[in-house]
């Protein structure tokens, strides 16, 4: 391959007569990038930067996993907040910006939305929806240029090219990153901001880019990033990212627009996590105060069965707790050590940093 | 010239084996012409206060050669303006060692100019840095195993490495930083161009390269808090300086140490050696007339029209008396002073940082 392109840049130099000696050969890389500057350039104009003053609500440091090395980063705070402004984006001529619900989250004092132009103008916030990691600001759109973004029409596959926008740290110029989708209809409500479909995608982003748009080649909107999040079951971030895709944001805008505040569901626990190196389902670790201790639960209980499913692996036990509803009754047959007990737990709201 | 191409594509392509590598979306021919171009560098300096137990320091990087006379560009977190002349060594791609005389070198812009033997060199064309775009294609390249038992031998370290990503963004590293860079030796605080291409310690010193094979930047490691992607000292930036470093013209960073008379006139964050407050002040009295956005006056809430009264207790009667205070302390230092506002006399804590650049 290599002596082909040789070949063909020997064609290139002897034919056109104007290359010089120095360059190197061709790659259709030369061509592929303008493509990326393009989609850049049109998904800008939509892209504002936000300065948001707020009361934010400081979510707790995660709790290292077993295994699992503590947060010793040189600053912690990059779990929590940005310094500099983050993202959002255009999307309709009445003044409707869209940022990350994380942008906002906490008693939100003032919003000044920062334009591509220069202008800025104060915004309010509308709505949000916690489990999209979406919110919804408007502004004034008198005296102001506004720029909607385009959306996609479908959502689009894995392996297409997306690129993450941001207005941050300098809100003049704008960021960029280029990744392709990794997957899609991802639900994690353990470790990600989002906790429906998600698009994961493996642009890198940053704090500032929490609430920019993904965009596709054709600079068209694809979804919203979601916030960066630190932890990770193997402690560091790979630098995967996620984003609420499109139809997602469709289907709550119309409430978004009204003012409403979607708030996340409650999440059930129990309060138990596993002994390490067993082979059967044996409790390892009681949480303070949960309804695991509450119901007597004691470490070193081996569970059997949950209600009517016979438990074979802990993945059976925490599977059937997440379909649970905080509140609901469970019963557990356990042995502790020659006896054989059924136990009552009435199931509790997961704590945020677990 | 490119339907020529095309025509001469379709001819070849039909003329090959189906499982061809299409080729065309490959990096190679960027790597193959940049590598050999692409040196590992080790030196040493004099010792400095606070490191290294008052030893020799051991420094080493990545270099690229920029001229067919070989002229190598690096960082000065690589080869420090200071480096000990005869100390300087390069390691080629396949194991190949030179001396290197020192030719020159700037903290303020982070880089150094250094010099193989007479000969001929494969060397880095330069590139237009100033052409570059959000998304556009570029690498890094470095040639530094770092950490080796003697500061950084490159033993067995026959190839170089190389990293591509994207132009991510540009912003000057000041409006980030409170402080210094991560990396012990970055003073680069000015613009700088983002990617995507991954870097790690011992890549300083290394190009960005453009689409074309092109030297458009020069790696530095003063990484910024809230972006954690490479940057790079644009090329704009730096030839200038090298450019003369090249011709002979030995011109080195504007020295620091004269000491200056505080002129009212003059703003106080003009003065370099000063911890920076970022406020400016009228032209007789100690009144601020107007904050620089994000600076530690900003941040401390301090407002325009606000008189000085006393900046740690001492009274203030000008903004010549306001500076000669703030040159007594240190970036990063906690000061008290007290405003007249309006009616009100204000006692405020401001926390100085570090002059932008």
């Amino acid at each position: 391959m290599n002596r082909f392109n040789a070949f063909l840049a020997a064609c290139a130099v002897v034919l056109s007569g104007t290359a010089r000696a120095e360059d190197t050969p061709e790659t259709e890389w030369q061509k592929v990038q303008e493509t990326f500057a393009a989609a850049i350039e049109k998904g800008h104009k939509s892209t504002v930067a936000l300065e948001v003053k707020a009361k934010f609500n400081v979510p707790p440091d995660p709790k290292p996993l077993p295994g699992e090395m503590p947060n010793t980063g040189r600053n912690p705070a990059y779990t929590k907040r940005p310094k500099t402004p983050t993202t959002g984006f255009v999307i309709d001529k009445d003044g409707h910006v869209m940022t990350s619900f994380f942008n906002v989250d906490g008693k939100v004092e003032s919003i000044k939305v920062l334009f591509p132009d220069g202008k800025s103008a104060a915004g309010t916030l509308l709505g949000v929806d916690e489990s999209k990691d979406i919110a919804l600001i408007k502004v004034e759109p008198e005296g102001l240029e506004l720029k909607p973004i385009e959306w996609v029409e479908k959502q689009p596959e894995v392996g297409a090219f997306v690129m993450a926008l941001g207005r941050s740290p300098e809100p003049a110029s704008g960021t960029a990153t280029r990744g392709i989708v990794s997957a899609v209809d991802r639900i994690d409500q353990t470790f990600n901001a989002i906790w429906e479909q998600s698009i994961q995608f493996d642009a890198k982003t940053n704090y500032g880019n929490s609430g920019g748009p993904v965009i596709d080649l054709n600079g068209r909107l694809v979804g919203v990033v979601a916030h960066v999040r630190l932890h990770s079951p193997w402690g560091q971030n790979s630098g995967i990212s996620f984003a609420t895709p499109t139809w997602k944001i469709k289907e709550v805008l119309d409430k978004l627009k009204a003012g409403e505040r979607l708030k996340k569901p409650k999440l059930p626990f129990l309060g138990v996590g596993p002994k390490e190196s067993s082979t059967l389902v044996v409790i390892g670790t009681i949480s303070p105060d949960s309804a695991a201790e509450k119901a007597g639960l004691k470490p070193g209980d081996v569970v059997r069965q949950i209600d009517e499913v016979k438990i074979g692996e802990w993945g059976d036990f925490t599977n059937y707790i997440k379909k649970k509803k905080v509140g609901e009754k469970v019963i557990i047959k356990i042995t502790r050590g020659e006896e054989e007990l059924d136990v009552e737990a009435t199931l509790g709201e997961r704590p945020n940093n677990q | 010239m490119n339907l020529l191409k095309s025509a001469l594509l379709g001819v070849l392509v039909a003329g090959l084996p189906a499982a061809a590598d299409p080729g065309v979306a490959t990096h190679e021919p960027v790597v193959e012409r940049v590598s050999p171009a692409i040196v590992a560098l080790q030196c040493k300096s004099p010792p400095r206060a606070g490191m290294g137990g008052g030893r020799e320091m051991s420094w080493f990087g990545t270099g690229t050669v920029i001229s067919e006379d070989g002229a190598i560009l690096t960082s000065a977190t690589v080869v420090p303006p200071d480096a000990i002349t005869d100390s300087i060594l390069v390691s080629f791609a396949g194991g190949k060692q030179m001396k290197a005389e020192f030719v020159c070198g700037s903290a303020e812009l982070e880089v150094s100019l250094v010099r193989l033997p007479k000969g001929k060199y494969p060397y880095v064309p330069l590139g237009d840095s100033k052409a570059l775009k959000l998304g556009h294609v570029v690498y890094t390249f470095g040639n530094c195993q770092s950490g080796g038992q003697n500061g950084g031998v490159m033993e067995n370290d026959d190839q170089v490495a190389f990293a591509q990503g994207e132009v991510s963004g540009f912003y000057r590293i000041s409006e980030l930083f409170e402080g210094k860079g991560w990396y012990e030796g970055a003073t680069y605080k000015g613009a700088v161009i983002e990617t995507t291409a991954p870097l790690n310690p011992g890549v300083d010193g290394g190009p960005l390269v453009d689409v074309k094979g092109r030297l458009v930047g020069i790696m530095t490691l003063s990484y910024n808090e809230t972006r954690w992607l490479g940057a790079a000292i644009p090329m704009h930036v730096l030839n200038d300086r090298v450019g003369k470093w090249q011709k002979g013209e030995l011109v080195k960073d504007v020295p620091k140490v004269e000491p200056k008379k505080p002129d009212p006139e003059k703003p106080v964050e003009d003065d370099p050696d000063a911890p920076y407050l970022g406020a400016t002040f009228e032209a007789d009295e100690p009144v601020i007339a107007s904050i620089v956005k994000n600076s530690p006056a900003a941040k401390a809430k301090l407002q325009v029209g606000d008189k000085i009264l006393s900046v740690e207790g001492k009274e203030m009667k000008s903004p010549a008396s306001v500076a000669k205070a703030l040159k007594a302390k240190q970036p990063g230092e906690t000061i008290t002073v007290v405003v007249q506002r309006g009616a009100e006399k204000l006692t405020i804590k401001v926390k100085l940082g570090y002059q932008p650049m």
